[in-house]
């Protein structure tokens, strides 16, 4: 089957071709479902998130140029619209509860190779970590999210965040500090 | 030079964000600075750990769903959309026509409207002789209501007649509505004074 290229995908999307839109999202979806969920630390808001900055970028995409790669714009769309959610959401003060070990999974291979109280140690680790990853202002939060959890460089993030690649290192550089500080009492114990 | 520097160096060649140059310079400063030296190692832990952070996997099933939903909610958008009654206006080929042909009506409007007087006018007199007419179908059959109108038609016309102003007297004349409409009684009065002003 032929793998259509993004711009030739884009094209039909805007002539209304849905199943070139649901391409393209299928294409798109698990790396912008994965940073949205990494902001939200709730996979239902997630879902949902993800589904509307998708339906959202159908809605707009006459006003997509081409300027940036669909990718970057949609990225865009998608961590603009859950930075005014948790915006939102810590203004009603009504953030859902979801404990943190169904938030992240912190079992991977090298945490099973640990010995059983090093894993007790990372394990506390991992759980404050991302507890401060959460609490960070949410410019920060974003930064550190995309460059970090999703491996983006600062140019990169700086497209999906609208400011310039120099405002990402900085806030990286904030971000770091701030999480070594609130860390700091778990860093020692690590080995 | 400053740590604060050097530590956001350091944070930058974490994301590999650094030129080779400020690595030799970090790595001079390293050297002598215990803290700068920390903060590294702190910070790559931090990031080591974090990169090993994972989101739960979605499975195929659950990607299928989002497809399925995504697909059914941008079918309902589109078909919202094409209920819209600008949805058209967005092609070309039908705002341009369509725009000349508003144009158009609007000017055909504006023309109406400026020649509305004369329409007004024009109505005005055939209107006159309907309101003759509306007058008679008011009254029907009603003998108390006829007697009256004619009485004060009788009246208006001897105080016509008495009247000096031969100018009213000559368009009352030429008025064929008045005439058709006018009773017996009414029509010898005028008989009467005609005589006798063309005797006079």
């Amino acid at each position: 089957m032929e793998v259509l290229s993004e711009d030739r995908l884009v094209a039909q999307a805007k002539d209304g071709d849905v199943e070139a839109f649901t391409t393209l999202a299928l294409r798109y979806r698990e790396k912008i479902y994965q940073a949205i969920y990494w902001m939200t630390q709730n996979p239902h808001d997630a879902d949902d998130l993800c589904q509307e900055a998708f339906l959202h970028a159908y809605k707009h995409l006459i006003k997509f140029k081409g300027n940036s790669s669909f990718y970057t714009w949609i990225y865009r769309i998608a961590v603009n619209r859950t930075l005014n959610f948790l915006k939102k959401r810590m203004r009603e003060k009504k953030r859902s509860q979801i404990p943190v070990e169904e938030c992240f999974s912190t079992e991977n291979n090298a945490f099973h190779r640990s010995n059983p109280e090093e894993k007790t140690l990372r394990q506390e680790l991992r759980e404050k970590l991302i507890q401060a990853i959460h609490t960070l202002p949410n410019p920060y939060q974003a930064s550190f999210i995309l460059v970090v959890l999703q491996g983006m460089s600062h140019s990169q993030a700086s497209q999906v965040l609208g400011c310039s690649a120099n405002t990402i290192s900085w806030r990286m550089f904030k971000a770091r500090k701030l999480l070594q500080s609130k860390l700091l009492p778990y860093l020692g114990e690590i080995k | 030079m400053k740590c604060q520097r050097i530590q956001r160096w350091l944070s930058d060649s974490l994301d590999e964000a650094i030129s080779g140059k400020k690595k030799a310079l970090i790595e001079e400063h390293i050297a002598t600075c215990s803290a700068c030296r920390t903060f590294r190692e702190q910070i790559e832990r931090i990031n080591e750990e974090a990169m090993s952070l994972e989101a739960p996997e979605r499975s195929s099933e659950q990607s299928r769903e989002f497809a399925a939903r995504l697909r059914s909610a941008l079918v309902e958008m589109g078909e919202k959309n094409n209920e819209g009654v600008f949805h058209a206006f967005r092609n070309k080929w039908v705002f341009i026509p369509a725009s000349v042909i508003m144009i158009s009506l609007f000017i055909l409007i504006f023309v109406f409207y400026e020649k509305r007087d004369f329409l007004e006018e024009e109505s005005y007199i055939f209107s006159f002789g309907n309101a003759v007419e509306e007058i008679y179908r008011e009254i029907g059959d009603e003998p108390a209501v006829q007697e009256a109108f004619h009485a004060l038609v009788s009246a208006s016309l001897n105080e016509m007649l008495s009247s000096t102003d031969w100018e009213a007297k000559e368009e009352w004349e030429d008025n064929f509505f008045l005439w058709e409409e006018l009773s017996e009684e009414e029509l010898r009065i005028l008989e009467r004074e005609i005589k006798n002003e063309n005797n006079s």
